[in-house]
Order: C-alpha cells, then structure tokens, then sequence
C-alpha cells in the first residue's frame, strides 16, 4: 500500500457556498489525470502552466499547473477553480475520485510538504493556530459568503439584462426579487454581526432610592433585582443578560452611590470594575449631575431623569411607573453599541434597499450600488469573486486541518 | 504605414494622417476596404458608444455609419442612458465605398499587395516587404490584420485556408509574426445567408425602428432614417434535434479546433450543448443592403456542414423553403499574447511597431476601428518624433478595452461591455465628446469642423449646467421620478435639449460617480504602498510577475501595476502582503 506516492484530491476552499472553490491535487500523474479527464493534450498541465479546461459533468474551470520544484507538496500539483455551488464541487470530486485519485486524509498535503522540504515544522504549527480562528467564525463567515453569493448572482442578473436586452430572457422584475433577497441576507449577517458582539456591561447607578432596580426590572421585562421601597435594599447587584435589537448587554444593578458601610464598600467595587467600554446610567430625579467618582472610571455615561411622573425636568425622562421613555431608552442604549463590521453591514443593507427602489428605473444605478456591496462583501470574506490570488493564500489552512 | 484595409486599418491610416504623417494603407484587397464579413450591424450597448468616442477622436466610423444606415434602434430606451445602446444596421454594400472615399479625400496612399514580412528590427523597423519581394519603406507601422494571419476555415469535415470567406489567408506575415512574438490561437464564427425571397416573412415578428433623431456623429447633417425591417424568428425543438443529431460532425466538438472562441457570442451548437432545456432560440434576420437579395441570420452562427445547416434554417417557421446562398463556417487565427504589447500598443521591445485591431484579440467592428485609430495615431506620433500616448480608462471605453488587454489579459475573443467600466455612469454616449477633446487634441487627431463642433458643445453644456445650479434645481434631478422634459420646462431660458439632458444625467449620476471617486483615491492611496519582499513559495504572485519584479525593482505597488507580466491578481496578493506587512510591524 504505497500511501505516499498516491494522487490525493481535496477541497481548498471551506465548504459551504462561495463564489470560487478551490480544489488541489498533488502527487506524481495528477495532471496527466486532469489532462484525460479533460480530454486536453498531454502535458497541457506539466510545468508552470494555465489553462482553461472543461471536465464533462462540471463543466468550464480554470487548471493551473505545478511542477515540484514550485508546488506546495513539492510534488506534480494540479488546481482546479470552478464555480464554488457545493452541489458542482462534489460532483467534480467524484469525478476526480472516480478517475482514480484518492481523498486526502487531514493534514496530508501539509505532510507532504514538510517531507519534502519545503515547509518547517514551525509553520504548520502557525498554519493550525490560523485554522482554529477560522473555525470560531464559521457561522457569520457562511451568513457573509451566502449574501456575497447573492449579491454576485443579482448583479449577473441585472447585468445580463442591461447587456443583452435583445435576447428578452431576463426581466427587471426578476432581478428585483433577486436584490430584495440580497437585502434578506445582509440582515441575516447584521444577526450574525450582533450575536458576534461580546456583551456590553450597562452599570445603573444613582443615589439610593432614585428607581434603580425597577428600571432594571422594567429592562428585562422581569423581576431580577430585590425591589423593596426601604431605602438600601440592594446590595449585591443583581446582574442579568438581555437582548435589544438583536444586541447583547449585560445589566448590572448597583448599590447607592451614597449608600454607607456595607453599601459604600460595595459601590467602591463596582466603581473599580468599570472601564471606557462600559455604560453607565446615572439616575436621578432632580437632575443632579453625576459624581466626579463616576466621571473618573472613564465609562459612557448616559444622565436619565427617573420617576419623570413626579416632576417636570427636561431631558432623558424615564417613569417606571408610567413605562414613560423606557423604550426610548432602550434605543438610545442600541444605538451606543456598535458590533464589528456592523457599521459595513448596515451601509450594505441601506444600498440594497435603494438599489431596489431604482432597479427598474434606472439598472445602471441599482448596479452601481450592488457592485459596491459586491467588493464590500468581497472584502468581509476574502472570497472576491475573481480574486484568485487570495485563495491560493487561504487554500493552505483548510486542508491542513 | 498600415498593414491591413480593415476597419481597424482604415481609421489608423487616417488617424495617422490626421497628426499630420503622411499615411500608406498597404491590403491585398483594395476593392474590399473595411468589409463586414459578419452582421452588418454597428452599434450597441457599450459599442455605440465606443462609436461615438471615435467621432470625438476624429475617427470616420460614425459618419460612415449614419450615412449608410438603413435602420435604427435605441438598445435599452427604457434603462437610464449610462446603458443606452444606439445601433444602426449599415448597408454593407455602400460602407466600404464610402471608406475608400474617406481615405482618399484624407490623401492616404493605398498600396495593393500582401505583406509578408518587415525590414529592420528587431528594435527599429524600416519598411515591409511585399509577396514580390518590393520593399515599401516607411518610419512607423501598424499591423491591422484581423483574422487573416495563420487563418483557418472550418465547416462539418471541410478545413482550408483564409481570413474568412472568399478571402485570402497570410501565411508569411504569420510565420514572421509568430517567430518575434508569443502568439494564440482564437476561433470565431459566422451565420448562414438566406435569399430574402425565398421566406415567408408573414410569419415572422417585424422589428421595427426607432426614428429618435439620433446621428452618431455631431458632423452628419441630417438624422438616421430607416429604409428596412428586421425580423425576429424562433427556433423550436426541430432545430435543437438537427444539431444534436449531428454534433460528431462539428469541428468545434471534435475538438479539430483548438482555438478559443467568444462565450458571449456562441455558436449554435454551443447553445444547444450548454441549454439542453431550451429550443426557442431568437433569431434576428437582418438585410445586408439596400441592394442585395440576402438576409443575415443573426444568432445562428454555426459551423456544421451544408446538410445539417439546411435542416437547422428549414425547421425554422416561416423558413421552410428557404435558400441559403452563403453557409456559415468557423474561423481560427492567430493573435499577439498578453504582454506583447502596452498601453499605447507598441509591440513590446519595439520602438516603432504598433497593433490594432482583432489580431490583438479583440472581437467587433467597433473595437477595432477605435484601437486603430489609437495605433495609428501613436504611430503618426512617432513617426514625427513625438511619444506615443495611452488613454485614460476613467474617461473613455477606449481606455477601459486598452486596460483590460494590457493589465488583465483576455482569455477568449474581446467584446466590450459596458459592466466592464468601473464609471460606467460617466461614460456615457451623449457626453463622448465632452470626456475626450482634451486627450483626442493632445493626441493630435482633433481638430477643424469636428473640434469645433465639440466646442460648441461643450459651451451650450456647461450653461445649461450653471442653470440648473443657479435655479437650485439639483435636488429635483435627482429624484428617480423627475423627467428631463420637467427641468426642461422651468428653465424656459433658450437651451440645447443635447446638452441639456447630458447635464441633468451627471447631476442625476453624480452621487453615485462621487462614491466611485472615493473608492478610486482610496485605491491610489494604496498605490502609493511600498512594494513587499515576496515569501517563499510565492504568497500567491504568480512567477511571472515576480520575474519582472525582480528584473525592473518597481518602489510602489503603482509601478508594479504597470509592468508587463503583473496582472490584476498579482496586484491583489501583493497588496495583501503589503498591508499584512504593515499591520505586523
Ligand atoms: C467569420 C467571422 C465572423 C465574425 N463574427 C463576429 C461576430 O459575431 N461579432 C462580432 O462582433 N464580430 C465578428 N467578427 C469580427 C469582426 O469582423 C472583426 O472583429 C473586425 O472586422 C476586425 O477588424 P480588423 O480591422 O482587425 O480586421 P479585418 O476587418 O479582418 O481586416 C483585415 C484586413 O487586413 C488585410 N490583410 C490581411 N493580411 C494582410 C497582409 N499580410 N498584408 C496586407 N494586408 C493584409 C485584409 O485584406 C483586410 O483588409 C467576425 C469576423 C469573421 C471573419
């Protein structure tokens, strides 16, 4: 069973949707199997050679060509870049499997390289690290390759009608359903983006007995904090997770800030705890500015005027008992939490829309503005339509798995 | 010196003349000037405007288009007019006379004869020879010999020699060529030609014309009239069998043919192998003159034999009796690589050698005419003692097709498009001549009645312009339900409607332009980046590009750019490894 001079076949490219995949062979013969499969003249492949082949049943793919000394493996290579449908890609798998090729095993190519001399060990130790990051991501990486693949497919609709009108196949109002679906998926990657955005802590304070823990109440809809009208009833501040708008926060209930002894101390650990990626609410129903202790923790503070049913102060003017500017509130809390690469995502979504209010007037703009998402899109993911240079770089991490 | 009486010859030699050289057109076929061996048609979307852009340079190709048309159509009258398409089908009869007129009112020499080599080089040429050994001396040349170099005919199991049909083919020029530069192998195909008579047009849609006032170039008189129908015709699942029956006898299919052919202008048999599914396939059928008894069957290009081709037509409704008198064939030739020339298109490692036209790999009247007009002019340049000039792909399709050659490479036949622009929106046909009189002067191939004519132009635009901003007009423009006929009505002062409808369109346009501006600074901001030590094993550049990296020693990633050998995916690795370097450090 001689393992190691097999031709071995992988996908380079993560699985699931993209506009390119990725698939590599590497050993001695492997691209006079192409070659047949293809049915291209020997030694089309051999060297440092480019072609564009057609292998029956996966059709047109670009076949690049790599002798050991340049290769990877250090080995005869072969790379295939077709269209990355996963249904097209297995297929021209088995294609490969069928014609003789082995599947490669985790890791093999790596192996084979470091065998030949042509990787450290040190590296494939870094190329494991890269991996494993790349793993924790998955999901919003597929939600960003989903709306990529669509935002692709919509413009190559759109395209195809501005280009060849005559042909009378594609229709604007096709093209509209396809961009409303674009604006589907770009909401689904701002869920992923928020479900990606590690919790923010929103501290409320205030004097004792300024509303506090109802408001918490009031936050997450239930009773988390100990509400006793008796002034210093909370102690250990009660802290609980919460969804807004699809963002995260972590609530957390504080002592009196002039709370004494027991109290005092409590709210020193609190102040100590607090940094510039926090929030904190200072309430207070006389509009009395926050204490320098609080200004000094460096925390975005948001004043609010509570119990605004017993007084006619103006500014952020919250009843508990009224449900009063609670919801406003809570806006205003969204609207200070930004999650990563949410700022692109909410552009993306806002140019979709626009692209479907001119899709049918004027193409031309609706494709101006989903070519934009398109390289925005493009850039998230790494995967560019036509950016082949990129996956010869991310190849190397996702069979060394 | 021009090699070549195509239509990329043809305004090469008068670009050439009109920087003030004195111009030779040397082809084989002087009765057969600028001939159109495919659709007679010029025009379309991208295309029409390229057409337009040639006028704007100078070139002859719009007026002898208005003059010789016999129908119009406004492609995409209902999209906004950064994709309209404005599309003629021209009489072939009368087109090639009215060429020859043109170069000889322009005082450019037609010299009969074949060329077969040049004298001089490698660096300097100094003449060409023709087939009897006579050598035409001249100080700058520009080879403009479309598919007839290596030129291969094929249908069902024929196979001889040519350029097309009843042409010749260029076997010495080939060899010469093929001996100092990389060289390819591309395929193209044509349709049959029908007797008019012998259908029944009854049974086919008429398409009619659109009589919109439109003239290609600012120069002609009076506005496109049309004198002739087109029909539209449909295949059906007789058609689709006739061809499936008989795909072992196509060349293409046998693989006879190695060459690449155009994926946006198929052959049938491709159509019918890549659309199982689909029987009804449109066919345009177009007159080919005001004189002649033949139609042109646009969309059936195939190169199946005579038998099969007359099974495929006959299944069509409308056509059962009909004859063909010309058969459609496939073509294969040979074109110059990627990377054999640049931007000016001077041959590589040549001082004064030019190309033009299909040989670089182009497909289409209209984008040979427009490289030929750049060659011959850059010719014209260096023949006085001046350099050559590229043009800017910002502001012209010109410049975008030069780009794409140079920088991307083509793997199968060249069309323009218009998604090829990156700023499509500002290239747009109505304001042609207002993007190039800067580059088409300087050039030196502007000047008299037609430079005046873009100078007024460009006058009465830029008032309308100042009127719309003046009335506050701006923000109406910009609302996707405004009509020009709207701002046209609260200006009321006296206005051009030409320029008029230009300026509401950029004011319309122009948020979306100013992002694309944006994008485009960013970008040379990363121009501006120094260019990256390369790993092992590559990082992703290919060995070409850092050969040349290593030889020429680029500082920036801009100068990079523009080496022969780095191309657009190189550019986005060494970008990477440059800002990753960036990052780390
Ligand atoms: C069969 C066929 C099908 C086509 N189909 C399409 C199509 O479907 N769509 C489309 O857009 N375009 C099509 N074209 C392309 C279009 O016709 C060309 O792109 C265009 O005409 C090219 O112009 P050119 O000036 O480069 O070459 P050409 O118009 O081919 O002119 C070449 C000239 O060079 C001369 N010549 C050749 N060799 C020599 C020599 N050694 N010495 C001197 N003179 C020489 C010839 O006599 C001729 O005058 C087709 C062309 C052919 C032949």
């Amino acid at each position: 069973m001689s393992r190691e001079g097999d031709v071995i076949v992988a996908r380079a490219t993560p699985p699931g949707l993209s506009a390119l995949a990725v698939v590599r062979l590497s050993g001695p013969g492997c691209a006079a199997l192409v070659e047949g499969l293809a049915q291209a003249p020997r030694g089309r492949l051999s060297g440092m050679r480019r072609a564009l082949i057609t292998i029956p049943g996966s059709g047109d793919m670009v076949a690049l060509g790599w002798p050991p000394d340049r290769s990877y493996t250090g080995e005869e290579m072969v790379e295939l870049i077709c269209h990355g449908i996963p249904e097209g890609v297995a297929a021209l798998l088995e294609t490969l499997l069928g014609a003789g090729a082995r599947s490669a095993l985790p890791g093999e190519f790596t192996g084979r390289a470091w065998r030949n001399g042509r990787i450290s060990a040190d590296r494939i130790i870094e190329l494991a690290a890269a991996t494993e990051t790349g793993g924790r991501v998955e999901p919003m990486d597929r939600a960003v390759s989903e709306l990529l693949e669509r935002v692709s497919g919509a413009l190559e609709t759109l395209e195809g009608a501005i280009e060849f009108q005559e042909e009378g196949f594609l229709e604007l109002e096709d093209c509209r359903s396809r961009i409303e679906e674009s604006v589907g998926a770009a909401e689904r990657v701002l869920l992923m983006a928020r479900r990606l955005q590690r919790s923010v802590r929103v501290f409320i304070t205030g004097r004792v007995n300024t509303g506090k823990s109802t408001l918490m109440n009031l936050l997450c809809g239930e009773r988390a904090a100990l509400v006793d009208p008796e002034p210093g009833t909370t102690r250990d501040g009660a802290r609980r997770e919460v969804t807004m708008a699809g963002k995260r926060f972590l609530l957390a209930d504080t002592p009196g800030f002039d709370g004494e002894g027991l109290d005092g101390k409590a709210f020193q650990l609190v102040l100590d705890e607090m940094d510039g990626e926090d929030v904190a609410l200072w309430l207070s129903d006389r509009g009395e500015e926050p204490p320098g202790v609080l200004k000094a923790t460096g925390a975005r503070l948001l004043p609010v005027l509570s119990r605004s049913d017993t007084h006619r102060l103006e500014g952020l003017r919250v009843s508990s008992f009224t449900g009063e500017g609670v919801d406003l509130l809570k806006r205003e809390l969204v609207g200070l939490v930004q999650a990563p690469g949410e700022q692109e995502v909410l552009e993306m979504v806002s140019m979709l829309r626009e692209a479907v209010r001119w899709v049918e007037e004027a193409p031309e703009i609706a494709s101006e503005l989903l070519r934009q998402v398109e390289s925005i899109a493009g850039g998230m993911s790494g995967i560019r339509p036509g950016r082949i240079a990129v996956e010869r770089a991310l190849k190397v991490l996702c069979v060394g798995k | 010196m021009v090699v070549g009486g195509g239509h990329a010859g043809v305004e090469a030699a008068l670009a050439a003349s009109r920087t003030g050289a004195e111009a030779v057109l040397v082809t084989p076929e002087p009765d057969r000037i600028a001939m159109m061996p495919c659709n007679p048609a010029i025009g379309g979307v991208a295309k029409g405007c390229l057409v337009r852009e040639i006028d704007a340079l100078g070139g002859a190709m719009a007026m002898a288009a208005d003059a010789a048309a016999v129908q119009f159509r406004m492609l995409n009258l209902g999209k906004g007019p950064a994709v309209w398409g404005p599309r003629v089908q021209a009489d072939s009869d009368i087109y090639p006379g009215i060429m020859t007129e043109t170069l000889n009112r322009s005082r450019v020499r037609i010299v009969p004869g074949m060329v077969t080599a040049l004298e001089g080089g490698p660096a300097r040429f100094t003449g060409v020879v023709l087939e009897d050994r006579t050598v035409v001396p001249g100080d700058a040349f520009v080879i403009a010999t479309g598919t007839y170099l290596g030129g291969i005919l094929y249908r069902g199991e024929e196979r001889w020699p040519g350029g097309r049909a009843g042409g010749l083919t260029s076997t010495g020029l080939n060899r010469f060529i093929s001996g100092m530069f990389h060289v390819e192998r591309f395929k193209t195909g044509t349709s049959p030609r029908v007797v008019t008579s012998s259908l029944d047009l009854k049974a086919l849609e008429a398409q009619e014309s659109h009589d919109a006032g439109f003239r290609f170039s600012i120069e002609s008189r009076r506005p496109i009239r049309s004198a002739m129908k087109c029909y539209l015709a449909r295949t059906n699942s007789d058609t689709t069998a006739a061809v499936r029956e008989n795909l072992h006898r196509s060349p293409l299919h046998r693989r006879a043919i190695e060459g690449r052919g155009p994926r946006y202008c198929p052959s049938f048999e491709d159509k019918v192998l890549r659309f199982p599914d689909r029987s009804d396939h449109p066919i345009h059928l177009e007159p080919i003159s005001r004189r002649s008894r033949l139609s042109y069957l646009n969309g059936l290009s195939t190169s199946l034999p005579q038998d099969v081709q007359y099974r495929m037509v006959r299944s069509i409704p409308g056509f059962e009796k009909a004859e063909i008198a010309l058969f459609g064939y496939a073509v294969e030739y040979t074109r110059l690589s990627w990377g054999t020339f640049d931007g000016t298109l001077k041959l590589t490692g040549t001082e004064n050698l030019f190309a033009a036209g299909q040989i670089l790999g182009t497909s289409g009247y209209e984008e040979a005419a427009a490289l030929g007009l750049l060659a011959g002019a850059n010719a014209g340049r260096v023949a006085r003692g001046d350099g050559p000039l590229a043009p800017d792909p910002e502001e012209g399709y010109l410049g975008v097709m030069v780009q794409d050659l140079v920088g991307k490479g083509i793997d199968e036949p060249y069309r323009l498009f218009s998604g090829r622009a990156e700023n499509r929106l500002h290239l747009r046909q109505d304001n042609a001549h207002l993007r190039l009189m800067d580059f088409g002067t300087g050039l030196g191939v502007l000047k008299g009645v037609r430079l005046e004519l873009a100078a007024d132009f460009r006058t009465a635009w830029t008032s309308v312009a100042a009127g719309i901003r003046e009335q506050g007009l701006e923000p109406l423009c910009r609302r996707p339900e405004t009509r020009v006929e709207e701002i046209a009505g609260i200006l009321k002062t006296g206005f051009d409607p030409d320029s008029l409808r230009t300026a509401f369109y950029d004011v319309r346009y122009s948020g979306y332009l100013a992002r694309h501006r944006r994008r485009r600074s960013a970008a040379r901001e990363q121009w501006a980046l120094a260019v990256p030590p390369l790993p092992e094993g590559g990082g992703g550049v290919s060995t070409e590009a850092r050969q040349a990296i290593e030889k020429n020693r680029p500082r920036t990633l801009g100068e990079a750019a523009l080496l022969s050998g780095v191309r657009a995916s190189d550019m986005e690795a060494l970008l990477l490894l440059a800002l990753g370097r960036r990052c780390s450090t």
